[in-house]
């Protein structure tokens, strides 16, 4: 073993016994050091917390930081440039997205409402509206590396900013009628051969790796946008400039070469270094009279998550939205089989309907989107339009309308939306189409919580115990601030000077914070098992709900003690029977009876019938 | 393969890697390490590649090109093929994911080797004008490119004449605040002490100082 593996090992072993008084940190008393440091490390850990990782504050900065108020440390690192990172990375998260390492950027672009949601909330203003868009602007970053070739970056983009501006007067289109003023077809055609297909690769990885498009997508706009065919032919044979098919073949290529000057002129040509999301730059639509190239459209990739099959008919949709909006995991109850369409035995069955009561309502919502979210009419104009699955299946005629039929009353209106009680209409929110759900979910209470709840996990810990009381407190920044990116950031500053963000080992199964006015049943139940509640129990059985009579949200006076309420036949079930009727539901093997429906770790599940059990528990 | 040859080198310093990872299991609290979270992650895993190579150039090096791409030339891996063992998200037909964030042998030992080799490149700025020739890192570039504070508290320690104040400097440069004080009183004291001894030499002595830091948990894992 040679000398440094000694010295290692030495040390290793060291740091495992008691040690003596550490060094100053600052000038000062011993107490106050060991306070700074523990500030210092809080300080540092906010930095990246907030930044995703991606800021490391030296030690000079973390020292002047030491003198200012906590809020005031947070307000200073919510300025930088690395926190609009961190926030990209949140909205990735939160809308199902991976991010992290070097596939944030990429990541991020191919979902632009992340970025254009981190944006708004560094700027303090409003991200509602960014997050929930059917429509988004298309981002493009600029080169990470230095490409192969050697050439800089600087090089690539000024190469192409000088041949657009030879394209540009190439071809001159006047009046909005289109009428080609200007063609110079000798130049057109050498340069479309020589640079168009020659460095086509070239172009092409300077699209997919400079500026963020995937790769079919670029394809797709290319050739549409060449209409190469045309172009090829006229420049071998004799072209008539003013024929028909060139002329549109013309007017195509110019719309083009109008696209890659948006891009390449945004470039700036000196001192361009990529620093976070707030670098980047959008894109205008490259070819408006194309709807399925429409890049205000949300992207393709974000509707490979929503794939809708002609068998799911819209459900993976609603489930996502559910699940992504608004924190509600529809996880079913295991049936032995589930493949049934709507209006089928399974979807009418009580179990069944325990999911497929909101699951079906909100499906509607997207009716009228097809393959990759491409839009087939609109919400009053239903009739005949070829619908194509992403299966590939195409519906018309009659198809179409049995395709439609469930999700209309008898009088002909819409019955989708977003239903929360069977038997409360005023509860439910219905609308028609992708727009209207969208607004919809913008001022649903869920969504809200769902924000917040998802900024605790993301911000201070997947794992860890949340009191519920106290993230339903941080939610009325929504209502109380100007707009939801002010309360977005002002939640998140209360996140970060928690006591939790200030524990350094905390326990993941203890509650750090707690709300200024305690709840109806949190003096009863302990923290851990309110939040198994609300993790597990609390989506179906909660004041509307209140699946089965029983409402854990509630905590009553009954016969034998304090317990949930528990209705059954109309009456208050007692506390032990109450108790033992959920123990039961908990423990049984018949997984149509099982609770809750989803997955649930044994652990949290012991501890659920430990608290049933103890003695301490209010009888 | 020179990388993977040279790890045959490293097998003392290797026990010594999962030392300090079974430490920091230990920094958990009680139940941490036993339970599996959404995604499949789990309290104390890797940070990954990208993030610790992000954090290494932040602290250590002015910005430059070939800071950006720092522990994938320690580790002499241009094609890559070594990043995704030690902690990486990589995207393909199956989507975006965090591979190998979970400490296993194959990990700790890439580790273990890869910041040996740093610590080893960056001993060689006890004398700066005799770079290695050999290795895609010089030494003359990293000196060139180290942070200024680096730069005078590693030549203070070539020097054998490191203050506490220099190496509590070099350690809170490296690791900031995250690490327990303790285990910055424990360091200093052991350096200022093997720094006496003779036997020990001053490439040896930066190697170890640097290693001994770059392999801590708070380094390395997520918390």
């Amino acid at each position: 073993m040679n000398q440094i593996a000694k010295v290692f090992i030495a040390l290793s072993l060291l740091f495992s016994v008691t040690h003596q008084s550490p060094p100053a940190l600052a000038d000062g008393s011993e107490g106050t050091e060991t306070a700074d440091w523990d500030r210092a490390w809080w300080i540092e850990k906010t930095a990246r917390t907030l930044s995703a990782d991606t800021l490391f504050l030296s030690p000079g900065e973390v020292q002047a930081l030491l003198q200012q108020s906590d809020t005031e440390i947070v307000s200073q690192l919510m300025q930088r440039p690395a926190f609009a990172d961190g926030l990209a990375e949140f909205f990735l998260y939160f809308l199902g997205f991976k991010g992290g390492g070097s596939k944030r950027y990429e990541n991020a672009t191919s979902h632009p409402l992340s970025i254009g949601s981190a944006v708004a909330v560094y700027e303090g203003q409003d991200f509602f509206d960014v997050l929930l868009a059917s429509t988004s602007p298309r981002y493009v970053l600029p080169l990470e590396s230095a490409p192969e070739s050697g050439e800089s970056h600087l090089q690539i983009i000024t190469a192409y900013q000088e041949q657009i501006e030879a394209w540009r007067n190439i071809i001159e289109v006047r009046g909005e009628d289109g009428e080609i003023e200007h063609f110079e077809k000798q130049a057109f055609c050498d340069d479309y051969f020589l640079d168009f297909e020659k460095e086509d690769s070239k172009s092409l990885n300077l699209f997919v790796n400079v500026l963020g498009f995937g790769k079919s997508r670029v394809w797709l706009e290319r050739l549409h946008s060449h209409s190469h065919n045309d172009i090829v032919v006229g420049c071998m044979f004799n072209w008539d400039p003013t024929g028909e098919k060139t002329h549109a073949a013309l007017l195509q290529l110019q719309s083009l070469i109008e696209h890659f000057a948006s891009v390449y002129l945004q470039f700036l040509p000196s001192d361009y270094e990529l620093q976070s999301v707030l670098d980047f730059r959008t894109i205008p639509n490259p070819m408006p009279s194309n709807q399925n190239l429409d890049s205000s459209r949300l992207p393709y990739e974000y509707w490979v998550k929503l794939q809708n099959s002609s068998t799911n008919r819209q459900r993976r949709r609603a489930a996502h939205f559910f699940r992504t909006y608004l924190c509600d995991d529809l996880t079913p109850i295991e049936l032995p089989d589930t493949d049934h369409g709507i209006g089928d035995v399974h979807a009418s069955q009580p179990e069944c309907q325990s999911c497929h009561y909101k699951l079906d309502p909100m499906a509607g919502m997207f009716w009228n989107l097809g393959i990759a979210g491409i839009q087939y009419g609109t919400p009053s104009q239903s009739d005949d339009p070829n619908y194509v699955f992403d299966d590939g299946v195409v519906l018309s005629g009659q198809q179409w309308s049995e395709y439609l039929a469930p999700w209309k009353r008898e009088d002909g209106t819409w019955k989708t939306g977003l239903v929360r009680s069977l038997s409360d209409e005023s509860l439910n929110n219905y609308g028609n189409g992708f727009e209207d759900l969208l607004n919809i979910i913008q001022e649903a209470p869920e969504f809200r919580s769902c924000i917040v709840r998802r900024m605790a996990t993301f911000y201070l810990g997947k794992d860890q115990t949340f009191d519920g009381g106290w993230l339903r407190e941080l939610e009325n920044d929504f209502e109380e601030l100007p707009n939801s990116g002010l309360a977005f950031r002002s939640i998140l500053k209360k996140l970060v000077t928690s006591h939790l963000a200030k524990a350094r080992d905390p326990n993941p199964e203890l509650c750090y914070d707690t709300p200024s006015l305690p709840g109806e049943i949190d003096a009863s139940v302990p923290c851990r098992v309110r939040f198994l509640l609300e993790e597990n129990c609390q989506t179906c059985h909660n004041k509307n709900t209140a699946r089965g009579g029983l409402d854990v949200t509630s905590w009553v006076e009954a016969e034998g003690g304090q317990t949930f309420r528990y209705i059954k036949n109309g009456e208050q079930v007692s506390a032990p029977d109450s108790r033992h009727a959920i123990s039961e539901r908990l423990t049984t093997t018949d997984s149509t009876l099982r609770m809750p429906p989803g997955f649930m770790p044994d652990t949290d599940r012991s501890q659920l019938l430990n608290w049933l059990h103890s003695p301490s528990t209010p009888k | 393969m020179n990388f993977i040859k040279q790890m045959g080198t490293a097998s003392g310093l290797t026990i010594a890697a999962l030392l300090m990872l079974a430490s920091a299991c230990g920094l958990n609290s009680a139940g941490n390490t036993s339970r599996v979270f959404d995604g499949g992650t789990r309290p104390g895993q890797y940070k990954g590649f990208d993030s610790v190579q992000e954090q290494l150039r932040q602290r250590l090096f002015i910005e430059s090109f070939q800071d950006r791409f720092l522990l994938q030339l320690v580790i002499e891996d241009p094609l890559g093929s070594l990043r995704p063992l030690m902690g990486l998200f990589i995207g393909d037909s199956g989507g975006n994911r965090f591979v190998n964030g979970e400490a296993n042998p194959m990990n700790v030992l890439l580790w273990s080797a890869t910041l040996e080799r740093l610590a080893a490149l960056l001993s060689q700025n006890c004398d700066p004008e005799t770079p290695d020739e050999n290795s895609y890192y010089p030494g003359t570039l990293l000196y060139d490119n180290l942070r200024e504070n680096i730069r005078a508290n590693l030549a203070s320690v070539c020097e054998r004449s490191a203050t506490s104040e220099h190496l509590s400097d070099l350690w809170i440069s490296l690791i900031g605040f995250q690490a327990d004080r303790e285990a910055l009183t424990a360091y200093v004291e052991l350096l200022e002490t093997t720094q006496q001894q003779e036997n020990i030499s001053s490439h040896d002595l930066v190697k170890g100082a640097l290693f001994s830091i770059l392999m801590h948990p708070e380094m390395l894992l997520k918390r």
